[in-house]
């Protein structure tokens, strides 16, 4: 029986695609009606994650450039967002195009560093601009405090009034996340759907042969300086999606949420999940929102002395969960699992590409 | 007039004169070899001539185009295709999508295509089929799914050549193929080189240390020590040249 093995593009790979597909749809819809409103939210949250460590690890996993300042792209999302909805009065939906754009263009300029610097040195500079990010959203000047809250932060009062099919659903307006959480998943699918293709394709490839050897893919062609451009923006386009999913779903945007140690958690998401993986990215989403959670409610009677996570023994908890998973499974959860995963269960083996007719080898 | 022709080229690193005014042309359809000892500046011209290093001084011109007017990636779209000594393939693709990548400047698809396949499905297939011709013209389809990585030696330097082969190039730059490799497969990849060259009506630049491949496939050989051009013939006027032998045995005096 195992391992299936199917032929890609047959009918029977199609199938079992139809069927993964069809079950992953209705656990997400049920997820919304199952879960009570605060826990959508937290849901919610995992999205955001989950398209910010994707976007995370089309740079890095990918692209192999060592960025580490991804927590101002969610941010400056997050701001753009705030300054929509509550100056300009933009729906939530329509904020997404602007939010995206502000980050793309913020993260190709800082894609120009990365043509020049590498490795370490290129570390230290995405950190500088995470650490530097926050300080600028309290800047008073051109009223930059006055539209992302300054050090106060500022509430998003954008209230979601069902209509139309969304009221005859049954969503009321106590319950924004529940409302929302079918956008954020469809955004997410759209999302993921993307990076898949990209990787498949012409430019995905031209991606990873940077990557992999950055001489060999110049001289086959391939433009760096757009690649990396390129690479830089989309994934902190994505990002500033994530920002716009979090302070929505928040309420709330204030510097002190994009601090350094965003990104860094961020990494941790993508190292736990699996670098250069799909499916790491919501893996590692799900650690660093629920797993999180969980240490935070954990409580072991030793006699003596109580484990309790409420108190400062929460990050210790997390952390020693971090490391058993590290040292089980060193490329991550994804990354480490799989190859087993092809083997023993499913594996969808390649279909050669018909012969040329007028094939003549050489000697 | 010949078709790349190498004006004078210097490259200095630092205070070492790695090429020292190094001229020479090929014409169309010949296979040429570069030879020297080690440390002649062989491979330091090569990457001239792809455009990883800029020389100092000197000219390089590809069919009556300036080669250093252009970038690196901007080669290939001349027709000019390398390959390299200790191989530039990409682990983590397969050994199909490595040669597909070859074909970058020939196809089109963006980010934005690409992301939301808008119209990529019939390029992809075709240079899926094409990708794995080429591989088939080598005798490498065999290992066409397997990462380009863990492969003997000999293989993957055809995967190399593959990978240049699909972009249709007008000029191929091999850089040291038959290092690594057995008797048996140098002698197989000789005749490989002269087959590509027939069948593809291309030029071929060969950098070489195995002296019997080089004095056996080539029509002209230029030999370089210590940056210096020291001779330019055909195999046997090579082989007699004093300067030659002495740059390679040492003289008696």
């Amino acid at each position: 029986m195992f391992p299936i093995v199917v032929e890609r593009g047959s009918s029977k790979h199609r199938t079992h695609m139809m069927i993964l597909m069809a079950i992953v749809l209705v656990i997400l819809i049920a997820v919304a009606f199952i879960l009570p409103e605060y826990q959508v939210g937290r849901v919610n949250r995992m999205w955001a994650m989950a398209i910010a460590i994707m976007g995370l690890n089309l740079v890095l996993g990918y692209g192999g450039l060592f960025a580490l300042g991804h927590s101002a792209f969610i941010g400056l999302g997050a701001f753009v967002t705030a300054w929509l909805v509550q100056d300009l009065r933009f729906d939530y939906w329509m904020v997404i195009p602007f939010s995206m754009a502000a980050s793309f263009a913020f993260g190709s300029l800082l894609a120009l560093p990365a043509l020049r610097i590498k490795g370490l040195y290129l570390v230290v500079i995405t950190i500088a601009v995470a650490v530097v990010f926050p300080s600028l959203a309290k800047i008073e000047t051109f009223g930059i405090a006055e539209k992302t809250g300054g050090a106060n932060g500022r509430i998003i009062d954008e209230k979601v009034i069902p209509t139309g099919l969304g009221k005859a659903l049954g969503f009321t307006e106590t319950e924004p996340a529940r409302y929302r959480y079918f956008l954020i998943v469809a955004m997410v699918l759209v999302v993921t759907f993307a990076v898949r293709n990209l990787l498949n394709s012409r430019a995905g490839r031209a991606i990873i042969a940077i990557r992999d050897n950055e001489t060999g893919a110049a001289v086959s062609g391939v433009n760096l300086v757009r690649q990396k451009v390129f690479t830089f923006g989309t994934s902190a386009a994505m990002c500033g999606l994530s920002g716009t999913i979090l302070a929505l779903d928040k309420g709330f945007v204030a510097e002190q949420d994009f601090l350094f140690p965003l990104a860094v958690e961020m990494l941790v998401g993508l190292v736990i999940g699996g670098v250069a993986t799909l499916g790491g990215a919501f893996i590692g989403a799900f650690v660093i929102v629920f797993v999180k959670e969980f240490s935070k409610n954990v409580n072991i009677d030793f006699g003596l002395f109580v484990l309790d996570g409420k108190g400062p023994f929460s990050a210790l908890i997390f952390g020693v969960i971090l490391v058993i998973v590290t040292f089980f499974m060193p490329r991550g959860i994804v990354g480490s699992l799989k190859p087993t995963f092809m083997q023993r269960v499913y594996r969808i083996d390649p279909k050669a590409p018909p012969l040329p007719e007028n094939l003549t080898r050489l000697s | 007039m010949s078709q790349l022709s190498v004006r004078d080229i210097t490259v200095k690193f630092g205070g070492i004169t790695a090429l020292d005014s190094a001229s020479f042309d090929v014409e169309k359809g010949q296979i040429c070899g570069l030879i020297g000892p080690n440390g002649a500046g062989k491979t330091t011209l090569f990457n001239v001539v792809s455009r990883i290093y800029d020389p100092t001084e000197g000219s390089v011109e590809f069919e009556g185009q300036d080669l250093l007017a252009l970038q690196a990636h901007e080669i290939c779209e001349v027709g000019a295709y390398r390959t390299f000594q200790n191989l530039a393939l990409w682990k983590g693709l397969t050994v199909l999508e490595n040669v597909m990548v070859g074909a970058h400047t020939t196809t089109s698809a963006g980010y934005w295509r690409s992301m939301f396949k808008v119209n990529t499905k019939k390029e992809e297939s075709e240079l899926r089929e094409k990708a794995y011709g080429v591989l088939a013209e080598l005798n490498l389809e065999d290992v066409a799914f397997h990462p380009a990585d863990g492969l003997p030696f000999g293989t993957l330097k055809r995967i190399e050549i593959a990978r240049a082969l699909i972009g249709s190039p007008k000029l191929l730059m091999l850089d040291e193929p038959a290092s690594g490799l057995t008797h048996a497969e140098v002698q197989e990849l000789g005749s490989v080189i002269r087959e590509i060259r027939d069948r593809y009506q291309l030029t071929v630049l060969l950098v070489e240390h195995h002296m019997k491949m080089v004095m056996a496939l080539t029509e002209k050989i230029v030999v370089l020590n210590l940056g210096r051009k020291i001779a330019e013939g055909t195999p046997e006027e090579v082989r007699e040249n004093p300067a030659v032998v002495e740059a390679y045995l040492g003289s008696s005096k």
